[in-house]
């Protein structure tokens, strides 16, 4: 049951490959289909944004934190420039609330100093300190115990995994084509480029795109090309009820230590209050598993910022893991294998940086393809209605369209069966559980899909043909189900309802 | 376009049918019910299970089957109603904005309103429970309504975490579906569960129930594989060594209800922190004049003849406000506060001398003792009690001549206490 776009042709011949649908591939995607190349992206997983993209801060960082000169301070600073204009084109969410790095200590304040200078070197702007008690005018829940605090108007919160989305339904709709569940089992140099194996597809492409995130490395060997094996770091996140998305204004952080910016806490973009990460190094990327020990750590690390954050509350935890290669952004031409590009390391702030990878690399294939810019070039996407943040004119309009706008299925974030049955339809249709979930929030909120997983499961099954008992979270494996009940005649079809 | 409406009530389950039949009874002829579902009885519908209306109907019967009772006395008054309805807003002058797939947008000004919307479960991320997160932990609600009205399996080998009654009924469900359900395990020494469901639905079918006993770990990719039970020592925390890896397909969670009450948050209603339902005084008004609350919206109860009891009262004083019989007084009247052993009161407070009843719950499970009402230390009323548990709601009646008395008090505080 997984899909891909366009599939009728086992075979593609394509100028331009990318290997990976997390937030990086599918900006370079979305970029190169300016462009009058033949674009196609493999990848391994179910969904877009299923690993790191999935599951980080969400934060569009101003660009003060990396050191001057470096790749990611040139590209986090560039793509937050990018996102304000980006989001509005693209339909993404995206609240540019602003930062606050708190100093407790002398030393801390030496630290605000340093993250000051290196933002002005960096090309920040707008950055200034504030006293303790004008950060508590402006954040009534921060501690006593803060003397100073960093503040940069241009870092914001979006959210990661919708960014990636409306990145690659942008490019869907100028014409690259997305291969999901397509895992690539093998990579063949041939004379114009390259022959790659994804599952059940044969790919040929003129240039080859590595942005595979822990698989660039595999990806790498396969094609003849460099070592890249990067190390794996997790981090715990608590996501709070949307009661609590209030609890603060900006996104928060401690002084950052050697293991990353440490335990922030935000408001999401879409409005929840998000805690975390803790920082851990791991040795498998697919250790995902939150854990008594971490949750705690964030909790009371968080609560150094914020004394009162509530007890109560969360309604998930989850875990994502970044990658790290050595200390910068790792962005270039394969020197083994040429037409090849790499990149490997995009760890925080990488999310920031991906439009701006996205361009650098664009002019990387400038050195291997000829580019020509298309004059249909649709520069903007319009996304699923949301119908939640409508005001009751614009709903009334909708539902008189289509009655669908009116019944709601997911009641915690008032997503309703038009919306559902919209995102089974979108530019790259993901038919799971999961995947309408990351689409349009249904079963985001605070019951977490008790009331409403039965109903978008009815949904899909109506809308793919899919049956009810072969409905996934999250692709193969993950069946909801497992069969009907025994004493029921065994059709395929959900018959049985009431 | 706004339509007038004397008593809108919000949630056609078995709070909301009970609320309506009572304020039509009680003289409002202009009542309207608002059902979010497509169909009216709400989470009923899904408990196919007997044990239903011993108390009220001196009967047993199935959760449909005591829904359809009240539906029928619905259809009898020709009570209006609008399934497929979801309420979205209301406001503190009494508007309350719905869609619905036939009407668009609709906005409903009324006279009073009456809040029946239930509540949800609490799910793995309140609780934070470590670990993956695969497919097949589900609340024990889901999974029932999987089971009774989808006809679907959510597992195989199944472990339950809470000894609530859902827990105990999807025990036995899932068990009578052929499935491996290995244990129950309950955080707490004591089950919160109905008595007569753990015989029934455990000891009669060989689950065990492992008390003080938790979940600490969630394992698999896609799919649940198993999980880490562990003991807890008497601060709930777990004990490492008392680990134990039990394979399974299928986490189910009865960890507890929660009033749903963001439409009462959004006008700032006065809420009860214990309960998570609205404050309320006897006629069971909340804090906005107009607006009463009845069923798990207002308190989660054990059973549901507790709840038509308690919307009666709703639907009467809903009725009463829209033809300004007095209940206007929602600012005065006298607070009610648990004392020893009592961990929430509903009614919250008193407005008017007249004879009703306090429902109550102990914080822990007690031996034999007297409940007592005492008013500025005066003892007003009292109950003998052979034993008391948190999950079973506890009942004291009030007399007029008591009520009276309370008026006038200061500091009202009801008491359970164990015989020494």
């Amino acid at each position: 049951m997984e899909q891909t776009y366009k599939e009728e042709n086992r075979q593609k011949s394509l100028d331009v490959l990318v290997i990976g649908g997390g937030i990086v591939g599918t900006a370079v995607a979305r970029e190169l289909s300016r462009y009058t190349l033949t674009i196609g992206l493999v990848e391994a997983g179910s969904d877009l944004a299923r690993k790191t993209t999935g599951a980080n801060s969400g934060i569009i960082h101003a660009g003060y934190d990396a050191p001057a000169g470096s790749l990611m301070a040139k590209l986090n600073v560039q793509g937050n420039q990018m996102y304000p204009k980006l989001c509005r084109d693209l339909d993404i969410p995206f609240v540019q609330n602003g930062s606050l790095v708190l100093a407790f200590t002398q030393e801390d304040r030496k630290e605000l100093q340093t993250l000051f200078s290196r933002g002005l070197q960096n090309g920040v702007e707008g950055l200034t300190i504030l006293g303790g008690d004008e950060v508590r005018k402006r954040e009534p829940h921060i501690s006593q115990e803060v003397v100073e605090a960093l503040y940069a108007p241009t870092a914001g919160v979006i959210s990661p995994y919708e960014a990636a989305i409306a990145f690659a339904e942008n490019a869907a709709d100028n014409g690259a084509e997305f291969y999901l569940g397509h895992p690539v089992t093998s990579i063949k140099k041939t004379q114009t480029g390259f022959q790659v194996t994804a599952g059940d597809l044969e790919l040929t492409c003129k240039v080859l795109i590595n942005c595979a995130g822990f698989a660039s490395d595999e990806i790498s060997r396969m094609a003849g090309g460099e070592s890249l094996a990067a190390q794996a770091r997790k981090g715990e996140y608590i996501l709070y009820d949307k009661a609590y998305g209030d609890f603060v204004n900006h996104v928060i952080f401690q002084p950052p230590s050697k293991m990353g910016k440490g335990i922030l806490v935000t408001r999401t973009a879409e409005g929840n209050l998000l805690v975390g990460p803790s920082s851990e190094t791991v040795y498998d990327p697919e250790d995902t598993a939150t854990t008594q020990q971490g949750l705690d750590l964030v909790w009371n690390t968080a609560r150094k910022s914020c004394p009162t954050l509530p007890a109560g509350g969360a309604i998930t935890t989850f875990t994502g893991v970044r990658s790290v290669y050595g200390d910068d952004f790792y962005i270039r031409h394969s020197e083994l294998a040429p037409g090849l590009i790499q990149t490997a390391g995009i760890c925080s702030p990488g999310l920031t940086a991906a439009p701006a990878i996205a361009k650098m690399i664009a002019a990387l294939t400038g050195d291997l393809l000829a580019l020509e810019e298309k004059a249909e070039f649709q520069e903007t996407r319009e996304g699923i209605p949301v119908f939640s943040a409508m005001s009751w004119e614009e709903r009334e309009a909708l539902i008189r369209q289509d009655p669908a706008y009116a019944r709601m299925v997911c009641r915690c974030e008032t997503v309703t069966e038009g919306q559902i049955r919209r995102a089974l339809h979108s530019p790259i249709p993901v038919w799971t559980v999961d995947g309408v979930k990351r689409r349009v929030r249904a079963g985001m909120g605070r019951c977490q899909g008790s009331f409403c997983t039965p109903r978008v499961m009815e949904i899909i099954e109506e809308e793919t043909g899919i049956p009810f008992c072969e409905i996934t979270k999250n692709g193969k494996g993950s069946e909801l189900i497992v069969g009907k009940l025994k004493d029921t005649n065994g059709g395929a079809s959900h018959d049985s309802k009431h | 376009m706004i339509r007038n409406i004397d008593t809108v009530i919000i949630g056609g389950g078995p709070a909301g049918l009970a609320a309506a039949c009572a304020c039509y009874d009680a003289g409002v002829r202009d009542v309207y019910i608002l059902e979010r579902d497509e169909n009216l009885g709400g989470i009923l519908q899904q408990c196919i299970h007997n044990g239903f209306g011993l108390q009220w109907f001196k009967e047993e019967l199935t959760g449909p089957e005591y829904a359809q009772r009240f539906i029928d006395e619905v259809e009898k008054r020709s009570i209006p109603y609008m399934v497929n309805t979801m309420v979205l807003e209301i406001t503190p002058d009494k508007k309350v904005y719905c869609v619905n797939p036939d009407e668009g947008v609709c906005i409903f000004q009324c006279k009073s309103i009456v809040l029946a919307m239930g509540c949800r479960e609490r799910v793995r991320g309140n609780l934070k429970i470590p670990g993956m997160r695969p497919a097949g932990v589900y609340s024990a609600g889901l999974a029932q309504r999987l089971v009774n009205l989808e006809g679907a399996m959510p597992g195989k080998e199944v472990v339950i975490l809470g000894s609530g009654d859902i827990g105990l009924i999807m025990a036995r469900r899932m068990k009578w579906e052929g499935a491996d359900v290995k244990m129950v395990c309950e955080i707490m020494p004591y089950s919160s569960g109905l008595a007569r469901n753990i015989q029934q639905c455990l000891r009669d079918n060989g689950i065990p129930l492992k008390l003080n006993t938790t979940v600490v770990a969630i394992h698999g990719k896609q799919r649940v594989e198993g999980v880490t039970i562990a003991k807890v020592d008497e601060n709930r925390k777990p004990i490492p060594e008392t680990q134990e890896y039990v394979p399974c397909d299928t986490l189910l969670l009865s960890v507890g209800l929660l009033p749903e009450n963001e439409l009462s948050r959004g006008i700032n209603i006065q809420m009860d922190p214990v309960t998570g339902g609205p404050k309320v005084d006897e006629n069971r008004q909340t804090s906005v004049p107009g607006i009463f609350a009845c069923g798990n919206v207002l308190h989660v109860h054990d059973i549901v003849d507790f709840v038509s009891k308690e919307s009666v009262i709703a639907g009467k004083g809903a009725a009463a406000y829209c033809q300004n019989r007095g209940t206007e007084a929602v600012s005065g009247g006298v607070s009610l506060n648990p004392g020893e052993n009592v961990r929430y009161i509903v009614p919250q407070k008193l407005v008017q001398a007249e004879a009703c009843s306090l429902y109550f719950r102990v914080g822990s499970p007690l031996g034999a003792g007297r409940i007592i009402l005492r008013a500025d230390g005066e003892e007003l009323a009292a109950k003998r009690f052979i034993r008391a548990v948190p999950g079973e709601m506890e009942e004291l009646p009030i007399s007029l001549e008591v009520a009276e008395k309370l008026m006038s008090a200061k500091d009202v505080v009801l008491s359970a206490e164990v015989s020494r």
